[in-house]
């Protein structure tokens, strides 16, 4: 439900930050998050399987040595998948800014009732290629980049200590 | 041997609804695709449809599918046939040859990668339009003809090959090219299929590029044609999924087929394209 916090940025709405209340408004960006969810969903579980055999090993080393299921799991599963779980995060929050194509289609290319399903991608192309303000969009451009910039560089900072390599 | 067994239960209980949850989207397509459109609309929403075939003859007649199919082979084989030989000679050379500024470059290469098409959407229209190649064919392919992910593959495919390989080709006189055409290429057999099915997937479902440098129904794609479509019929739901199961149809298959391939190599890289 990564859509839900571009609810609350809605960078593109004329009141800058504002909280959608009516609910058809709520309601589109909460299904543009339903149909994106998925999409992304595959891909998160087709990662796990490259580590799946060295965690099967320390795994087996934990019981032998006496860890139950719980601590099993938070203890060494967990930080070992940690990594991935980290780069999913990123992954999956750059693309959640990005989501363009459910807009576009479930819209009809207007952004939902009072443009409550707009995302920066959506924006972007409306201003670029249905309004013709291409200065305009390339200014989003650059404001996006270094959004996604600032949001990286938070997520390796407050994250990276929590994860764990081998 | 009961723990067993009941841990493989928990593990169906959890599997069979996700499997539930992706498969249920195509059999909703497919279901009202068949369905009449009157039983549509009825609520509770019927799960089997009320079999009216005829909707694909409908929606046959209404857009011009084989041409938009056309439109999107020639720019899907021609993006897959680029970014495949941009991938093997980049690789290659970052594998294997020595340069000034190889590091560094192939540094630059992975950053240039984080920056999102979306950032770059504006600019790269507006080169388009200079160069007087908006609504063609390598408009929708040409500027994607290098693939970050792609070079960063064949490179390490070619990292992985024995420096003997190839001491033992340049004494028999090999070139760079020719050692790259003879021997490397075919052993990286297995990236390059990867990378390709990947193209192809990303080719076929391509649609804001398409749908930006594109304006009409001449060089437009499979997914923007659908859209139009959807647009313009958007009152007749089980023509719209006829559609989306006519343009779906052909990509799942090569799915279907190349499954193996597809999930080893997301798995190998730890990527998707």
């Amino acid at each position: 439900m990564s859509q839900t916090a571009l609810t609350f940025l809605n960078l593109g709405s004329p009141t800058g930050l504002k909280f959608v209340v009516d609910h058809g408004e709520s309601r589109a960006l909460f299904e543009i998050g339903i149909e994106h969810a998925p999409g992304a969903m595959p891909f998160s579980l087709g990662l796990r399987p490259r580590e799946g055999r060295e965690l099967l090993d320390l795994q087996e080393a934990g019981r032998v040595d006496g860890a139950g299921p719980w601590n099993v799991f938070w203890r060494i599963t967990w930080p070992l998948l940690s990594p991935t779980t980290y780069f999913l995060l990123f992954v999956n929050l750059v693309g959640s800014f990005k989501v363009f194509v459910p807009v576009y289609v479930f819209t009809t290319n207007t952004g939902g009732p009072n443009r409550a399903a707009e995302t920066i991608g959506f924006y972007l192309y409306q201003q670029a290629f249905a309004f013709f303000h291409a200065g305009y969009a390339g200014a989003i451009s650059v404001a996006f980049f270094v959004l996604i910039l600032v949001l990286t560089g938070i997520q390796m900072r407050f994250f990276s200590r929590r994860v764990f390599y081998t | 041997m009961s723990r067993g067994r009941g841990r493989l239960a928990l593990r169906y209980l959890v599997a069979v609804p996700l499997a539930a949850a992706f498969l249920f989207p195509f059999y909703w397509m497919l279901t009202l695709s068949l369905d009449r459109p009157d039983a549509i609309l009825q609520l509770p929403p019927r799960l089997w449809p009320q079999w009216q075939v005829q909707n694909y003859a409908e929606v046959w007649r209404l857009a011009n599918w084989p041409g938009l199919l056309a439109n999107t082979l020639v720019t899907t084989v021609g993006r897959v046939a680029l970014v495949l030989l941009t991938s093997t000679l980049a690789g290659y050379a970052f594998a294997s040859m020595r340069f000034v500024g190889r590091a560094a470059a192939f540094g630059g290469l992975l950053a240039v990668s984080m920056v999102p098409t979306e950032v770059t959407l504006v600019p790269n229209y507006i080169t388009l339009a200079r160069l007087g190649w908006i609504d063609t064919y390598q408009a929708q392919f040409v500027p994607l003809a290098a693939s970050v992910f792609g070079i960063f593959l064949m490179r390490q495919c070619f990292l992985s090959l024995p420096a003997d390989l190839w001491e033992a080709a340049q004494l028999d006189g090999c070139t760079h090219l020719r050692y790259l055409w003879s021997i490397a290429a075919p052993l990286a057999r297995p990236a390059l299929v990867t990378i390709g099915l990947l193209q192809l997937i990303e080719g076929w479902n391509a649609f804001l590029w398409p749908l930006i440098v594109t304006s009409t129904d001449r060089v437009r794609p499979l997914q923007v044609g659908l859209a139009a479509f959807s647009f313009a019929d958007s009152t007749r739901p089980e023509l719209l999924a006829a559609g989306a199961v006519l343009t779906t149809l052909p990509i799942l298959l090569v799915f279907l087929v190349a499954q193996r391939q597809l999930v080893g190599g997301i798995a190998a890289t730890g990527i998707r394209g």
